[in-house]
């Protein structure tokens, strides 16, 4: 159910970037989701397309990058994916790692038609 | 043409936590944002715990729920000051609700605010509420997989409570896998094992929140001279 807010979010961070750019029709967004985020493309994008309904963003096409949790040690400096934990570091063994991805939720581009 | 944002799509609830926050830090009132999936407990945790708060602490609550006020009625009972949010149908809250609810509060009058969200442990994570710390609670009914299976939560939690430890006995729950799955995703945060049936383990509980307290709570009046 958090995909319908986290839609109608990036429907409003849409319009506002339409806007800001004389305006237009969208005609896709680029979207980075990050592992740990546990959004379900599917329902995001089924959401967005029922927000979009009669406003200039219906039709724009939603292209999903998906981000693997990631970590990084700050000891050895070791950078590795982290799905289920990232503590501690599996080369060195020190618990001063620190997340660089995977909690991604972020709007990254806007097409418009002009 | 394209344009280039990097923005997060949570920046407007991010927005509206930081108000959040800095009409909690200007009224040095603690807020713990208290998480857990629906039937953990919560709401009995709470009833444990506020009673032993007072009157050291004034203790108020933001209730939320998708639905009914059964459990604001349940803390009501505790005689603290409740507002019930309902966030029909959504599955978490957000921080713009809990500005609502605090409007309703008078926090001249609270040094602690209780924010139960809605029983879920996926969403609830990822809306900062503006709170000062995110509070988990687990159940051993529930099972020792569930922080490997939802590690934003657990990576973000300040303190777990582990909850119906009077249930262990009659469960698979493995403590050693719990343990080690919670700290592959957070070193520090320290866990309570309690039942709020017999009431074991509460005491240590109810200390870590009156050590999150401290810090904000007003110099004593009786050591001033003014």
């Amino acid at each position: 159910m958090h995909e319908l807010s986290i839609a109608q979010a990036l429907v409003d961070q849409v319009e506002a970037a339409r806007q800001a750019h004389g305006g237009g029709r969208v005609v896709s967004i680029d979207v980075q989701i990050g592992e740990w985020q546990a959004v379900v493309p599917e329902i995001l994008t089924g959401y967005f397309d029922y927000l979009a309904q009669g406003t200039p963003l219906e039709g724009a096409r939603i292209f999903i990058e998906d981000v693997v949790a990631t970590a990084r040690c700050g000891g050895c400096g070791l950078v590795f994916e982290s799905h289920a934990g990232y503590l501690p570091c599996p080369s060195c063994g020190s618990v001063a790692c620190s997340v660089v991805a995977g909690k991604e939720l972020h709007l990254t581009g806007v097409e418009l038609d002009d | 043409m394209k344009i280039k944002v990097l923005e997060s799509i949570l920046a407007g609830n991010a927005r509206a936590a930081e108000e959040v926050r800095e009409l909690l830090a200007a009224e040095r009132v603690t807020a713990l944002n208290l998480i857990s999936g629906p039937g953990a407990g919560k709401t009995s945790l709470l009833e444990q715990v506020v009673p032993r708060l007072q009157p050291g602490l004034r203790v108020g609550v933001l209730e939320g729920d998708i639905a009914t006020t059964r459990d604001g009625e349940r803390v009501g009972k505790l005689g603290v000051p409740v507002v019930q949010l309902l966030t029909n149908g959504g599955c978490h809250l957000e921080a713009a609700l809990v500005a609502r609810g605090l409007a309703e509060l008078d926090l001249d009058s609270l040094d602690l605010v209780f924010i139960e969200n809605v029983g879920n442990i996926a969403c609830p994570a990822e809306f900062d509420l503006g709170e000062m710390a995110k509070v988990g609670l687990l159940s051993v009914a529930e099972g020792h997989d569930k922080p490997a299976k939802y590690p934003l939560l657990f990576s973000e939690l300040s303190a777990l409570v582990l909850g119906k430890m009077d249930l262990l006995p009659y469960t698979d729950f493995d403590m050693g896998a719990f343990e080690s799955d919670l700290r592959a995703l957070n070193a520090a945060a320290p866990v309570f094992p309690l039942s709020c049936r017999t009431g074991d383990g509460v005491g240590a509980f109810v200390g870590w929140i009156e050590e999150m307290c401290r810090p904000q709570l007003a110099p004593a009046s009786a050591g001033g001279t003014s």
